[in-house]
């Protein structure tokens, strides 16, 4: 058991030779979910390829990626809906890859909820405790400590139907943990409601999983989401797993050029040739904060919008350079201007800046001084 | 584990002794002469040989040809008002276009024969021809079968996207252009499939050629003078592959049109809610009216027809048709016998189909078991009531089958119609168990639950409604159904659809009259209990409401 946990650590990564552990923080914690080599095959697509990575117990592990890029497959061969073709599954020490659903120790919610129609809250909350066969006595106690648990107790003999989103969104949550479950899986559970409902949740399902100390695992493609509420990301394109990380990890130190995409928004310049700290990209010169090693395939330098620095602060800052505003669209809080650099008209960058912070209203034809702060500079490489 | 190989397999074994086995036996019968001898095509060319009979095939043929454009052309602007107009009275109309479905198809042909009959009162209409026969078949048919178009036109044109009509208005289209470019195109799959089945049940129809056919020749009468009159089996077995043949054609036509529609439609279309227009609605009431008129003047005249004391000479009313028929003692018995057929194929059909459809629906049970399952459920629709009866006859009566004893019997009648209307049914089952998501089961199976603890608690309680009405359908076609019968049926388990074909041949038209309308009126009355105790099953669930 021990083994498996310590091969599993590390993430196989398309275009990188060396793989970095995946798992920085939780590598010294015990493994509680381990998955290793886990393969899954519909005719000839192959939807999960070769997937590993360890869970500790009480994180929460966000699994992110576009549609189609098999982070709903992984958490159905982990609930044991599909069945693996390759690679292991082990919770708690247990190989559980070959085991039907119901052998198995979670409890899930799904994008749907699911919740049964023809049964009120509690009756939702009961059903799990039914089929286990527990005595009256423990189910009443049990369904009183988990409407309480989500703050619905004035809603116990409501059906589905008289619910609001958010509220069956709860009870699909709590009848997920009817059964004291060690895993909590969780399918897009937020991405059926409004935009406030779904913040408000989301701060309180975090909450709750610290609370309840359950180790769960919630698949998203929302960004936002993943990085305010996961203990660490798994960034997943085409079956595979493109980086595993911290939120700051996966967004300020991208592995790849789709994840620091994927991610947020991000300024990309084709890279012509690297030499130490030099760069020549969109025929001009940048420095690097460290020497860049062995140019990745489809190299790019790679800049967040927010990280651009326009106006006096970039008079005479590295890799400074004089631009004209080609676009300025305003965003709210922030103006987002569309640079074009004077020594190549043909390359556009694009910088968020905070409104506040502007002296005078940028135009469209005004030229400015902006600088990419070499700290905040990536040379990336992959496929998009 | 039973549910996922004891049970399916089961229903599999129960479906195919069914149906698919006497089927094939009537094929094997058509291809084997008399000593059992392979015959290849010797009874076919036996059959083309007789004059007499092979005209009843092009018979068959053209009447129903006829029949069906007639049907459609009036069932197409009925449903198109009761969907897509403000046509006043709606629920009324609905209702009278779909009276012909609780009747045995003998009742219309009475109301006719009272009409436009040698002493009918209207019989100058017919300018000079003669109802039986050609005009007959015809007429009668159209009423007949103009409920079922309804329904399948009417469900094509409900199922229409009310969006696709703003783009049409927003690109500048008027009411004819969006009329031919988007109500046509949209309703063509159900216009397609609504003539497969007017086609293949008049084609296989046997009560009102028999009433009204004159000595006009057609296949379902045929098969049963072949069978019952001369014991000709092989023939007999020859006309059931002719009345098999388009049945087959009819049903892969549909078969595709509803393929071809499901990707037509998609999930979220908004329903149509029809504008006023004034022109549009004046003229489909009165085409509305016309043919509920209709409906209504033939039934009544039958009901009124059984009512009378001696057509046409004595005109008092009183029910004298009706004591007559109670009275003795053999029609008194054809009428509890199909209380006791029907209500035995409502109950056992019921219990199957609750089965079958939650197998197929909720994907219990091992994937190709419940494929087969699914497979064998479609055939019934696919096989004219005659054709079947005859399959039962050449495989029940074989000696060295194990299931020979219930050769005769009550419970067979009861098989056979179960078998003959198994495919709505299960249809509904299915649809009304596909109305829960998938993941309901996902998450029953992450909740510790087995598949049987699921049924129980969740699909059970939210098919019931349905379940009132399969148990409705199955009662009402076991009660008006003579084809499939008509070659099972002993003296001691005669039934009243059939005591009507008896009394039409015995000349006593007033009493078949009278024994028509009562089997109408006990499928009324079904219809009624079947919507009290859906309404009851409402009230007990209420979370049965709107989502706020």
């Amino acid at each position: 058991m021990r083994d498996t946990a310590q091969d599993g650590v590390a993430a196989k990564r398309p275009g990188s030779a060396a793989a970095t552990p995946g798992l920085t923080e939780g590598a010294s914690a015990p493994s509680y979910l381990s998955v290793a080599g886990l393969t899954k095959r519909f005719g000839a697509a192959t939807v999960v390829a070769d997937v590993a990575f360890e869970v500790a117990a009480s994180e929460f592990l966000c699994v992110l990626g576009p549609s189609g890029c098999g982070k709903t497959t992984l958490l159905r061969l982990i609930a044991g809906f599909e069945r693996a073709d390759g690679g292991s599954i082990r919770q708690a020490g247990i190989d559980i890859t070959h085991l039907p659903p119901e052998a198995r120790d979670y409890g899930i919610v799904f994008q749907s909820y699911a919740l049964f129609p023809n049964r009120t809250v509690g009756g939702n909350l009961a059903f799990g405790l039914e089929a286990v066969g527990a005595p009256r006595a423990t189910r009443e106690a049990k369904v009183a400590e988990l409407l309480t648990l989500v703050g619905l107790q004035a809603h116990a003999h409501k059906y589905p139907n008289q619910l609001s989103g958010g509220q069956q969104q709860r009870v699909a949550l709590a009848r997920a943990l009817a059964l004291s479950p060690g895993l909590l899986l969780l399918d897009e559970p937020l991405s059926a409601l409004d935009a406030n409902v779904r913040a408000h949740l989301r701060d309180e399902l975090r909450a709750l999983q610290k609370r309840v100390g359950v180790t769960a695992m919630m698949v998203t493609h929302d960004q936002v989401e993943a990085l305010s509420i996961a203990d660490r990301i798994i960034v997943m394109n085409g079956g595979r797993i493109e980086q595993i990380g911290t939120p700051s990890e996966v967004y300020e130190r991208p592995d790849t050029l789709f994840v620091a995409k994927f991610l947020a928004d991000m300024n990309t310049l084709p890279i012509a040739r690297a030499d130490g700290t030099v760069v020549e990209a969109a025929g001009l010169t940048w420095v690097l904060e460290r020497p860049q090693g062995q140019l990745p395939a489809n190299p790019q330098l790679c800049i967040r919008p927010a990280a651009v620095l326009v106006g006096e602060a970039a008079r005479g800052a590295p890799n400074g350079f004089a631009a004209r505003v080609a676009h300025v669209d305003f965003l709210g809080d922030l103006v987002r201007l569309t640079l074009q650099p004077d020594a190549n008209a043909r390359t556009t960058l694009v910088a968020d800046v905070l409104r506040a912070s502007l002296s005078i209203r940028p135009r469209t034809g005004d030229m400015v001084h902006a600088c990419l702060p070499p700290r905040h500079v990536l040379v990336l490489g992959g496929d998009v | 584990m039973p549910t996922e190989y004891g049970l399916p397999g089961t229903m599999v074994v129960v479906l195919a002794v069914a149906t698919i086995l006497p089927i094939g036996a009537l094929l094997s019968r058509a291809f084997y002469d008399r000593a059992g001898n392979f015959a290849g095509a010797a009874n076919f060319v036996r059959y083309a040989s007789e004059p007499g009979l092979s005209i009843a095939a092009w018979n068959s043929t053209y009447l129903s040809a006829i029949t069906t454009a007639i049907v459609l052309a009036l069932a197409y602007p009925v449903a198109y008002a009761l969907t897509r107009s403000r046509m006043p009275l709606k629920g009324l109309f609905r209702l009278l276009m779909l009276l012909p479905l609780l009747a045995p198809s003998l009742l219309p042909a009475f109301g006719l024969v009272y009409l436009f009959g040698n002493q009918g009162w209207l019989k100058s209409w017919l300018l000079g021809a003669r109802l039986y026969g050609e005009v007959g078949i015809v007429l009668a048919s159209v009423i007949y079968a103009l409920p079922h178009a309804v329904l399948i036109l009417g469900g094509g044109l409900a199922a229409g996207d009310a969006r696709l009509y703003e783009a049409a208005r927003a690109l500048k289209a008027g009411p004819w252009r969006r009329f031919w470019t988007v109500t046509l195109p949209g309703s063509r799959y159900a216009v397609v499939s609504a003539a497969s089945v007017v086609f293949v049940s008049v084609f296989t129809d046997f009560g009102i050629p028999s009433v009204v056919g004159g000595s006009v020749n057609v296949l379902s009468l045929d098969i049963y003078k072949l069978v019952i009159g001369r014991f000709d089996f092989e023939l007999g077995a020859v006309v059931g592959v002719l009345l098999l043949l388009p049945a087959l054609v009819a049903y892969g036509v549909d078969v595709l049109a509803r393929r071809f529609q499901r990707g037509a439609i998609s999930g979220k279309s908004t329903p149509v809610v029809p504008a006023p227009s004034l022109l549009r609605d004046t003229a489909l009431t009165v085409v509305a009216i016309v043919v509920a008129g209709a409906i209504v003047a033939v039934f009544g005249m039958a009901i009124f027809g059984s009512l009378v004391r001696f057509w046409p000479y004595n005109l008092a009313l009183g029910l004298q048709n009706y004591t007559r028929l109670l009275e003795d003692a053999d029609e008194a018995r054809a009428l509890i016998n199909s209380l006791t057929m029907a209500g035995s194929t409502a109950l056992a059909g019921t219990a199957l189909v609750t089965i079958t459809g939650w197998l197929v629906a909720r994907r219990v049970g091992h994937g190709g078991l419940t494929q087969a399952l699914q497979a064998l459920a479609m055939v019934p629709v696919a096989v004219p009531g005659l054709v079947l009866g005859l399959g039962y006859v050449f495989f029940f009566n074989e000696p060295a089958n194990p299931l020979h004893g219930l050769q005769g019997t009550m419970a067979l009648m009861v098989i056979c119609s179960m078998a003959h209307f198994f495919t709505v049914p299960h249809l509904m089952a299915v649809g009304g168990l596909l109305q829960l998501d998938r993941e309901i089961d996902l998450a029953a199976k992450a909740l510790r639950a087995g598949p049987v603890a699921t049924g129980r608690k969740i699909h059970l309680p939210v098919l019931l409604p349905t379940l009132i009405d399969i148990a409705g359908y199955f009662f009402v076609n076991a009660m008006t159904t003579v084809s499939a019968l008509i070659f099972l049926f002993t003296a001691h388990t005669r039934v009243a659809a059939i005591a009507v074909v008896n009394l039409v041949e015995g000349s006593r038209i007033g009493q078949a009259a009278a024994f028509a309308t009562v089997i109408m009126l006990v499928s009324i009355a079904a219809a009624l209990i079947q919507t009290a105790l859906r309404t009851f099953v409402h009230r007990t669930q209420p979370w049965r409401g709107r989502t706020p």
